[in-house]
């Protein structure tokens, strides 16, 4: 066994002792039982929650206004950076409005969507989209800024159409500022839909968690805040793949580069 | 000999920060016969690639035109190709050895078994079987500008014109890669125009070179190079005659060392 296969393990044991003493603490009542109640007693809720699909039907709500709050994003984001990045007219226009409302912290705009979209899912589907398309639109441009002259020289003397250049040179050689930017939107996505979920909700694991507090269950609180932390690790997990397989050529380069 | 491609009179003045404007270029006139290998040959910064990106209607003219086959030209030719001299950056790093041929086949009326063929083909030729699925990366840089010249071949131009393109690898690969392209030139009959600062590089490659000299550029000279082709990169360059247009180029253009 190699020393960094070593370490991990010794991570996994980290967390794990860290676990134990919180079982321990809480069962010698070291803590308050009542707002640190043992991790034995969370996961048997966490199960129970998971079993009778209580906790399936939050996350399944929270799971579409993530993603198509996260889609959204993309879509535009992508749309607008490319029309940015590409023309400089369009730069000219737009930076002025996106550099005022970039600044402004998404909630900011939770009671404006309110007002407009009602509590409901478009409201929920926009506040989300509203905080990932900045980190996506800045990064697109930023990528697009960086394709080099030779490439489109390459592509004119080829005789490639507008349309052709931009599919075939400028969003390949941006993709790896663009999927940056999409990483940092993933993230942003998860914290705007439990906000979102907090500010006015019925469902959702969000609401599940505030609504648990509200109801003094402890237990089931500490077990949805434990689901979002898996579900969001697993999001991560998921984007490294996708992140490894659309940048394979970026990385062998970057590698090949450091040699 | 036909004249296939006429430099007449072209000159290009570019805006300098300060408002006027900075002449680089100064009434250059040759004309390229079919099957000529013309080198262009000046010192370091007098313009060359900027001459070259002229002629392959990269960039317009201030004054004077180009004219291929009778006619002026506008724009980017079907039959001309543009090799350049950075071939990390005319490469897609994203698409592999023969992803990036089939780049330069995409928006050419073939069907797809043509392509497919010429891919092939013109890998073989440039001594690449057996490389189609890596990628530029995993190259080195004398393969890589392989590559290039295949992408330009399979187009199948008239005309190639080349921007100092052995001018990044090391010595001993660029007498590989002139020798593959003299070979290439006699076996099938393109006409080339070639940029180069390199004065033994321009005296081993030509049938004829072109002097430039003097800020702006201008054409000093215009001379057949009688060296007997197949040249050799020992017998050659031992030749008395490859000795005295080594010296006569480096009296005109007044440089001493070439490099």
């Amino acid at each position: 066994m190699g020393r960094t296969t070593r370490l991990r393990l010794g991570g996994f044991a980290v967390l794990g002792l860290l676990l134990v003493l919180w079982e321990v603490a809480s069962r010698a009542a070291l803590v308050n039982q009542v707002y640190v109640p043992p991790v034995s007693r969370i996961g048997g809720e966490l199960w129970r929650l998971l079993l009778n699909g209580e906790l399936a039907r939050h996350l399944g709500a929270s799971a579409v206004r993530f993603g198509l709050g996260y889609g959204l994003a993309v879509a535009v984001g992508l749309g607008i950076g490319l029309v940015m990045g590409y023309f400089r007219a369009g730069y000219l226009l737009l930076e002025p409005l996106i550099e005022l409302l970039r600044p402004l912290p998404p909630p900011a705009i939770i009671p404006i969507a309110i007002l407009f979209l009602g509590i409901e899912n478009p409201m929920k589907i926009f506040v989300i989209a509203f905080a990932c398309f900045f980190p996506i639109v800045v990064n697109t441009i930023q990528g697009i800024a960086g394709v080099d002259r030779v490439l489109l020289d390459t592509a004119r003397t080829f005789g490639l159409t507008t349309r052709e250049i931009i599919w075939k040179i400028v969003l390949p050689s941006a993709s790896p500022n663009i999927v940056a930017g999409m990483r940092i939107a993933l993230a942003i996505a998860l914290i705007l839909t439990v906000i979102s979920e907090l500010v006015a909700s019925n469902d959702g694991i969000g609401f599940m968690i505030l609504d648990m507090e509200r109801a003094f269950r402890i237990p089931e609180m500490y077990a949805g805040i434990f689901t979002l932390m898996v579900v969001g690790y697993l999001l991560n997990r998921l984007f490294v793949v996708f992140e490894s397989r659309t940048l394979a050529w970026y990385f062998g380069q970057s590698r090949r580069a450091q040699e | 000999m036909s004249v296939l491609l006429d430099v007449q009179g072209v000159g290009k003045a570019f805006p300098t920060p300060d408002g006027s404007s900075l002449r680089v270029l100064d009434a250059i006139s040759f004309g390229v016969g079919e099957g000529e290998f013309v080198c262009v040959v000046g010192p370091s910064g007098c313009g060359k690639t900027t001459l070259l990106q002229i002629i392959g209607g990269l960039l317009p003219p201030t004054d004077g035109r180009v004219v291929v086959g009778g006619e002026a030209i506008t724009g980017p030719q079907r039959q001309m190709v543009v090799v350049f001299q950075q071939y990390t950056k005319s490469l897609l790093p994203w698409r592999t050895v023969e992803g990036n041929v089939h780049f330069a086949l995409e928006n050419l009326p073939l069907d797809a078994a043509e392509r497919v063929n010429r891919v092939r083909s013109n890998l073989d030729t440039v001594g690449l079987a057996g490389f189609e699925r890596y990628h530029p990366y995993q190259l080195s840089g004398g393969m890589q500008q392989r590559v290039a010249i295949a992408r330009a071949l399979a187009r199948e131009p008239q005309i190639m014109l080349m921007d100092e393109p052995f001018s990044s690898v090391d010595a001993m690969t660029r007498q590989g890669l002139q020798d593959l392209l003299l070979g290439l030139w006699r076996e099938f009959g393109k006409t080339i125009v070639f940029v180069t600062h390199d004065i033994e590089e321009a005296v081993y490659l030509s049938s004829s070179i072109v002097l430039l000299r003097g800020r702006p550029s201008h054409a000093v000279e215009r001379f057949a190079n009688e060296l007997p082709y197949p040249r050799d990169q020992l017998a050659t360059r031992e030749d008395p005659r490859f000795l005295r247009y080594r010296r006569h180029v480096h009296e005109l253009i007044g440089t001493a060392t070439g490099g």
